[in-house]
């Protein structure tokens, strides 16, 4: 079964270019406008990782991570991507695992999320293993 | 120049003073000397009565001191007049220009201004500014240079000027309660009586430049929201270049060119912004301990295809250890490679290489250079090659963060660029 890969980004153009390149690149995609959208996604399709941009209507970046840590701690982990110049900040503020400045290197996103995935995959079969040894 | 300007024009003022006051007392002590001598010799011609000599003496001096005390009520009269009507010039110049003028008295009060200072700090009158101290004017007005930094009263340039300096002229922000921000340009000069004597008072100006700013800090958010703005739609582009690469059977090399101008565009995009944040002094670095060497690698992979004519060649010799932002050296060695493909001679190779020297780490951009007549065919009707924004972007980070760049070419029309950072220990700390 694929990882999938939440994309939250209010620009429809840049949301289905990452969507047809992730999905070439063998993941499952969902695509969301907003953080709010987002959300409610999850609920139903719940991502590996997440790739978020920060400027969005109705419910930016920053106020979707926060929700998102307060309904799961552990949550999927998240890959900023942003135009602006403080992406690191606004990253680091989130608790992001990785951040991108736009315009990104196409093979450096995919590899980034391939090791998320990756790291996300090992995590749980370490927790599966700890849980039978219980 | 201002300063040595300044002590002659007082020098001068000094020697004419002078002058004159020895040229009056001279003509009293000359006019006296030839009164008494001449009225004596009249006197004892026509008169032979020792009493009557007495008497006529007696008139004499008192006549002498009656013209001279009428002739010194004219001089001081006029002089009073000659005085009180330059003093009327200058207050009337003071007051019609438009920059603010204080005068500080030796108590490090302001003692004067004109109705443009009262204007600019928002004070009902002039004379209300009158008795404000240093402490009570940075309180009342908070003033701080263009990167932020409160200006402490003592560094103003009046209570400089008050101290002797004649400080150089520096641009400060103040904000007077209530009103919008001032930005202004300060300068102050000591008023002393006489040359090398005490300060008696300072000037100081104000140069209200505060609409000029504004419209420097509009260009800059121009030029960074303009090029934000750009940087999505390179994404989509490069994106979907990379898609189609991906799907075409063959090497395209129009989605080569297409790929290679869009890392273009965003390397552009990437010095404008930096630009702005240099020209408006907003440039933040995140210094740490970066393996140089390792730049160098992420530098040289990300460069090695951006130029369809020039090869990149060279690795790192060493591997030093610098105080830097990672990211913003990335930057300005970029910019170096940048402006290499742009001024080297066309499939000319261009070597880079890191080495170190003397604790210091050197990296270099060799290129065979572009011959002079054909450089300047590249050139527009402005006399810029190209934007020139690497160049700038590239020395100002080198220069933030404590490193030097340099130029050097030999006769054979070689040119090699230089950046250089003091080498640091790998478990130095800032």
């Amino acid at each position: 079964m694929p990882d999938r890969v939440l994309v939250v980004d209010d620009d429809p153009d840049i949301a289905e270019s990452l969507a047809m390149i992730l999905e070439d690149e063998g993941f499952a995609v969902t695509v969301a406008a907003n953080g709010a959208d987002a959300l409610r996604a999850m609920e139903s399709a719940p991502p590996a990782v997440i790739v978020l941009d920060m400027l969005m209507p109705v419910m930016d970046g920053a106020q979707f991570a926060g929700e998102l840590a307060r309904r799961d701690p552990d949550h999927a982990p998240i890959v900023v991507v942003s135009a602006t110049h403080d992406v690191r900040d606004r990253a680091h503020e989130i608790g992001a695992e990785a951040f991108l400045m736009k315009p990104f290197d196409v093979r450096t996103l995919c590899k980034t999320l391939a090791r998320l995935c990756e790291n996300g995959r090992r995590a749980g079969r370490q927790a599966q293993g700890g849980a039978t040894t219980v | 120049v201002r300063a040595v300007a300044a002590g002659s024009s007082l020098n001068l003022a000094e020697r004419r003073c002078r002058s004159l006051s020895v040229l009056v007392a001279g003509l009293y002590l000359a006019a006296g000397v030839v009164w008494i001598l001449f009225t004596d010799v009249i006197l004892y011609r026509l008169v032979d009565d020792p009493v009557l000599i007495a008497r006529f003496e007696t008139a004499k001096g008192w006549t002498f001191v009656g013209l001279t005390a009428a002739l010194l009520y004219v001089i001081v009269k006029w002089t009073i007049r000659g005085l009180a009507y330059s003093e009327a010039i200058t207050r009337a110049i003071i007051d019609s220009i438009a920059d603010g003028v204080l005068i500080i008295g030796p108590e490090r009060a302001i003692v004067g201004a004109n109705p443009a200072a009262a204007r600019m700090l928002g004070a009902e009158s002039a004379e209300a500014l009158i008795g404000l101290g240093p402490e009570e004017f940075a309180r009342r007005f908070r003033v701080t240079t263009d990167a932020g930094t409160v200006v402490a009263p003592d560094r103003y340039v009046s209570q400089r000027a008050l101290s002797g300096e004649v400080p150089p002229a520096y641009k400060a922000h103040l904000f007077p309660p209530g009103r919008d921000e001032l930005v202004i340009v300060s300068s102050a000069a000591p008023v002393r009586a006489s040359p090398g004597g005490p300060v008696e008072s300072a000037v100081s100006v104000m140069h209200d430049v505060t609409a000029l700013d504004g419209l420097d800090r509009l260009r800059e958010q121009f030029f960074a929201a303009a090029a934000h703005a750009f940087k999505t739609p390179v994404a989509i582009i490069k994106a979907h270049v990379f898609m189609a690469a991906r799907r075409s059977a063959a090497p395209d090399h129009s989605l080569e060119v297409l790929d290679r101008q869009c890392d273009r565009l965003a390397r552009i995009v990437e010095n404008l912004i930096l630009s702005g944040h240099l020209r408006s002094g907003t440039l933040r670095l995140d210094s740490e301990l970066v393996d140089w060497g390792s730049a160098v690698d992420t530098v040289t992979a990300e460069m090695a295809h951006a130029s369809a004519d020039h090869r990149l060649t060279g690795v790192p010799v060493a591997r030093p250890v610098v105080w830097a932002d990672r990211d913003r050296l990335i930057q300005a060695m970029r910019c170096a490679i940048e402006l290499a493909y742009r001024r080297a001679r066309a499939g000319a190779d261009v070597r880079i290489g890191l080495t170190t020297h003397d604790g210091r780490a050197r990296f270099q951009v060799a290129y065979e250079e572009l011959p002079l007549e054909h450089a300047l065919e590249h050139r527009d009707g402005a006399g810029y090659t190209g934007l020139e924004l690497e160049g700038y972007v590239m020395e100002s980070l080198v220069h933030a963060m404590g490193g030097t760049t340099c130029s050097q070419r030999t006769d054979a029309g070689d040119r090699t660029d230089v950046i250089e950072l003091p080498v640091r220990k790998r478990d130095a700390h800032a």
